[in-house]
């Protein structure tokens, strides 16, 4: 049973994966092959987006959580806990394909290197927000709670993107943005940030989908409650 | 991308696995939600119905 608004969210969605197959096309018949890396630096128009849409998706929550903390409201928990599922989702493919990556160029498949660890520090406190979310019974207590949380998760982003500086870290320095502009080719360049902005609007996308979910499972609750009392 | 300290191997079978797993993870998900939109729909249509049978009270 889909409704019409169901269906023109569906629409949306396909127009948006539509995007992302064109942009994976441009990615392998576009850019053209790197220098030092062959082929396999192609990972990176799926490895980067993935990571900008994570961070993208923690100063969401971090926005969402605040909005839940003035306004107290179910629907602004609803979109932080979907945004918090949606994080997790593209920090997890930010650390597999990082890691797929790395196997042929460093030599191996992981390595507590800065970078990589911080972003798995991202991983689980985003496993965290979800695991407070679904410990606690709804209420006040538990907008305010995850509020807290959600806000101190988008800490570890600047922290994320730091890392390569502060520390000595296998993984390369920023490639984008870095003083004296970026190194890369024009057209790996605007692959990649067309790929993020794609990304990050299939990210809104799915936070959008998931949390009238949530909505509704809301909704169900309260209306089996409502018949239970008749 | 510059300052890589490897030098690259036969990339295909990386490349293949990474979209792969890019793919299952962009589609599944969305797939999941999907699957839930319609059984959350189902469910709040049947218990919204006055004394409804087709629910058995939680």
């Amino acid at each position: 049973m889909i409704t019409a608004e169901d269906r023109r969210e569906l629409y949306l969605g396909a127009i948006l994966l539509a995007l992302v197959v064109g942009h994976w096309l441009a990615a392998f018949y576009y850019a053209p092959v790197d220098e030092h890396q062959g082929e396999v630096y192609r990972i990176m128009f799926l490895h980067v987006p993935s990571a900008i849409t994570a961070f993208a998706s923690s100063a969401a929550l971090a926005v969402f959580s605040v909005l839940g903390l003035k306004q107290r409201s179910e629907g602004s928990l609803a979109l932080a806990k979907a945004t918090a599922e949606v994080g997790l989702l593209f920090t997890v493919l930010t650390l597999a394909t990082g890691s797929i990556w790395g196997r042929p160029t460093w030599g191996t498949w992981w390595t507590w290197d800065a970078r990589l660890t911080t972003t798995f520090l991202l991983a689980l406190l985003y496993c965290g927000y979800l695991l407070l979310y679904a410990a606690m019974p709804a209420g006040p207590s538990r907008i305010r709670a995850c509020a807290v949380l959600g806000i101190l998760i988008f800490a570890d982003v600047p922290i994320i993107y730091k890392s390569v500086t502060w520390w000595r870290t296998l993984h390369q320095p920023p490639s984008m943005l870095r003083a004296g502009g970026s190194t890369m080719e024009p057209e790996i360049l605007w692959t990649l940030v067309l790929g993020m902005v794609i990304l990050c609007l299939y990210g809104a996308w799915l936070i959008r989908f998931r949390s009238r979910n949530i909505r509704l499972g809301d909704t169900l609750e309260a209306a089996s409650f409502d018949q239970l009392q008749t | 991308m510059n300052n890589i300290t490897g030098i690259a191997t036969d990339a295909q079978p990386f490349i293949i696995m990474a979209y792969s797993l890019g793919a299952l993870a962009l589609l599944g998900y969305a797939h999941w939600c999907l699957l839930q939109r319609v059984k959350l729909r189902q469910l709040v249509a049947a218990v919204q119905q006055p004394h409804s049978a087709a629910i058995p009270p939680i």
